[in-house]
């Protein structure tokens, strides 16, 4: 019974572990939207990176 | 969509600090940058002064180059040649298809002409703008060169 469990949860760990690395293989690059004009002129003067601004409404 | 496109996450993530704003808030960016409809994309440099813009949906093959236009202007404008022919060259090599494509190739002429001072590189970039774009105005507006 022992061993049977035993091998139930290492099963189930290796199933977690499986599921997860293909999310992270999966993932994709998202862009982090800044919200503060003020906080964003900041970063680029530090990175050197140009501003984009994206003027939207919500669909 | 264009935004979840992995090509435009790298490109914006590489090149911009991005910031988005919802028309409908209460920012005063809108009305600062005088915005009346959306999408508007503009660019601008680290002090915050704008140097392109562009309006409406486009699919990643357009809203890449464009973006990268955007950069080849500013570096135009700030007189930075060197930079602009990087970027106007990586617009007609990467996406010689893209609509703004042909402006790219006037611009990367002049851009090439204000680097070197050389007349006849002008004019071989504007024949080959006739050449491989002749039915844009860009075209048109080098058609007094002789083939």
């Amino acid at each position: 019974m022992l061993k049977h469990n035993k091998l139930y949860l290492s099963a189930l760990a290796m199933s977690l572990i499986l599921v997860i690395a293909a999310e992270a293989r999966g993932a994709s690059p998202t862009i982090t939207w800044g919200k503060d004009f003020e906080e964003v002129t900041k970063e680029a003067k530090a990175s050197g990176k140009q501003i984009l601004i994206d003027f939207f409404v919500p669909t | 969509m264009t935004y979840p496109n992995t090509a435009v996450v790298d490109f914006i993530n590489k090149y911009f600090v991005p910031l988005q704003v919802n028309l409908q808030s209460d920012s005063n960016l809108p009305a600062r940058h005088r915005v009346f409809w959306t999408p508007t994309i503009v660019i601008l440099d680290t002090d915050g002064i704008e140097y392109y813009r562009f309006y409406g949906f486009l699919p990643p093959d357009e809203f890449i180059p464009q973006l990268q236009f955007g950069l080849a202007r500013m570096a135009l404008e700030k007189q930075n040649f060197r930079q602009a022919i990087i970027e106007l060259n990586g617009i007609v090599d990467k996406h010689p298809k893209s609509d703004i494509a042909p402006e790219a190739q006037y611009w990367l002429a002049v851009s090439e002409y204000k680097s070197t001072h050389n007349v006849d590189i002008l004019l071989g970039a504007w024949r080959k703008l006739k050449k491989d774009y002749p039915n844009s105005i860009w075209a048109k507006k080098v058609s007094f060169v002789k083939d």
